[in-house]
């Protein structure tokens, strides 16, 4: 059961874990989930709206900024993405 | 003039540099003699500066003062900035593999405003993993230990910040707090430690966890300093849609003014707080408290569902930071894998999986978990629905009393290794610090004493945007117990 729950938590969140990390996460999983079951005891929560920001402020955009600096190099890409004619080349994302 | 400038408090420098500008050289060299010295020790820098790079900029920073006048208010003063908070041109790594290499092309907005007022960045610190554990033992890269005791953990997840304060190793520091990140640390290194209002400080530039709950917040070895660092970072940011835009005092002065006055607050003593602590923390809390209280007025309160608040925590924080760190693809910037012919989905993966560390991967896809469909509105919804209550809950205890303390920590600082073996432990040893989180409300931690020569702190929470009482009741206990600017052997 442990080892179907770990490796559909693999696929959803696409990470793996190795075999040590599997065998702890284990261990840790069922006091976790414990531990998450504690918030289905508190009573009456339904009658409560979520709260999603501390603050009753509304939520603001901000105004657009004129470009100060341009890159026109694209420098700040040149140490780790692969650029192709000024392109940022990713991974294929069509499988035949 | 000042002959040893280790352990000064920032106030007093300021006063040394403002008559004499060129003592910051002095200053600044004698505190790399003392990093030389323990950082082999403590380990608290992820990135230390040189000195020669910290020295050039300095004497044109010394120039700037000499000719301007500029008042510059950290003139000269060293500060460690946790490693999560970007700075322009100096590795941020967030002690994460993902992050090893990356150099930001911009500084955060509270780097920016410490630049403009002068502070000299020495370096960056150590942490937990994307600030995700309670004890600095997650980082890549290495464990910082507790100058009070090295085999002891300095807390966390701003535990480089904490350990270089502790160390004499720099004279303020910047640390991030998403459920006690600051807080911890200070109660275990014996320093003091702010988490501001949600929203009073800016976010922009600081490498999200959980963005709810995340709060830039100073660091430092008195309240004077800790008040003077606020002033400088505080203040509305239209980069961050979640910075609050109102007026704001001058923290420091209107400290003093408090100070002076001294007015008799009611304070709620939080009873199970209490409680869940150690038998030695609780009898350090609890003289702290008798002093406190022979002067304001005290009463007990309950804290409803302070256990849930810790499962609350953890799934809010965890569901976020699954979406947060989502962005870390390894295309543009980040660990680079190779990806010639295999697909998305595959590069995706493996980037993630040779980038994170295990509690990393293990928040990411419990975050991911309770996102799902069937696992939201059991468990996300829930604790959405249980942050409302509690803050309602707190709202009501602010209205009778000023202040709710308790100790910071319920458990002392860890053996290296003890918690994070244990990681439900670890988790619950967040229980007095969390909710400060959940509902927004600033919290300080102030040294109060040791038990077995390793410190406690006591923890003042307040409601939002009372600042100003927090750092008020943190000068008074500081006042009567003298446990201010302490210097660890190493």
């Amino acid at each position: 059961m442990d080892k179907d729950i770990i490796e559909h938590l693999e696929r959803l969140a696409l990470v793996s874990f190795i075999p040590e990390e599997r065998e702890k996460l284990v261990g840790e999983l069922d006091k976790i989930i414990e531990m998450f079951n504690l918030i289905n005891s508190v009573e009456n929560l339904d009658k409560w709206e979520p709260l999603y920001h501390v603050h009753d402020i509304p939520l603001t955009l901000r105004e657009d900024d004129a470009v100060g600096e341009r890159d026109p190099e694209r420098s700040m890409l040149k140490d780790n993405a692969i650029l192709v004619e000024g392109y940022v080349k990713a991974p294929k994302t069509m499988v035949k | 003039m000042l002959m040893d400038f280790i352990g000064i408090p920032m106030y007093k420098l300021l006063e040394e540099f403002s008559s004499n500008p060129d003592l910051v050289i002095e200053y600044l060299t004698k505190l790399y003699d003392r990093i030389a010295r323990v950082e082999e020790k403590v380990k608290a820098f992820i990135t230390l500066r040189s000195l020669n790079d910290v020295l050039s900029e300095v004497e044109s920073l010394v120039k700037i003062k000499k000719m301007s006048r500029n008042r510059m208010s950290l003139f000269g003063v060293a500060i460690a900035i946790k490693d999560n908070i970007s700075t322009k041109g100096l590795r941020t790594t967030c002690a994460s593999r993902m992050l090893e290499n990356y150099v930001p092309p911009y500084d955060a907005t509270v780097i920016a405003k410490l630049k403009a007022e002068g502070a000299v960045i020495i370096g960056k610190t150590n942490m937990d993993e994307f600030a995700m554990g309670s004890t600095t033992e997650t980082s890549a890269f290495f464990t910082t230990r507790n100058p009070w005791d090295l085999t002891r953990s300095p807390g966390g997840s701003s535990g480089g910040s904490a350990a270089a304060l502790a160390a004499g190793e720099t004279t303020i520091a910047l640390g991030s707090d998403t459920g006690g990140s600051i807080r911890n640390p200070a109660a275990f290194t014996a320093t003091f430690g702010l988490k501001p209002t949600y929203g009073l400080v800016s976010r922009y530039g600081l490498i999200a966890y959980a963005s709810s709950l995340d709060q830039i917040g100073p660091m430092a070895r008195n309240t004077d300093d800790l008040a003077l660092l606020l002033n400088s970072i505080a203040g509305y940011d239209h980069r961050d849609s979640t910075s609050v835009n109102i007026p704001l005092p001058d923290y420091y002065r209107a400290m003093y003014e408090m100070y002076y006055r001294e007015p008799r607050l009611r304070i709620a003593i939080a009873r199970e707080l209490f409680e869940y602590s150690e038998e030695y923390v609780k009898n350090v809390a609890y003289k702290a408290v008798d002093m406190l209280c022979s002067f304001h007025e005290c009463d007990e309160v309950n804290i409803p569902y302070a256990r849930h608040s810790v499962a609350a925590y953890y799934i809010i924080s965890m569901a976020e930071a699954s979406s947060n760190l989502a962005r870390y693809d390894g295309v543009r910037y980040g660990l680079k894998v190779v990806f010639d012919n295999k697909n998305w989905i595959d590069v995706y993966r493996d980037v993630r999986t040779k980038g994170f560390g295990y509690e990393v991967k293990k928040r990411i896809a419990l975050g991911v978990y309770i996102l799902s469909s069937g696992y939201w509105d059991m468990y996300y919804l829930k604790a959405l629905k249980f942050r409302r209550m509690l803050k309602e809950e707190f709202d009501k205890i602010f209205k009778k009393f000023n202040a709710i303390v308790s100790p910071t920590m319920p458990i002392l600082p860890p053996k290296l290794g003890e918690l994070i073996a244990d990681p439900i432990k670890m988790y619950y040893s967040d229980v007095n610090t969390v909710i400060a989180n959940l509902i927004g409300a600033p919290a300080i931690s102030i040294p109060i004493g040791f038990a077995n020569s390793l410190p406690v702190g006591l923890q003042v929470m307040v409601k939002h945007f009372n600042e100003v009482t927090a750092l008020y009741l943190s000068k008074f206990i500081e006042d009567k117990l003298k446990l201010h600017d302490l210097t660890a052997l190493v």
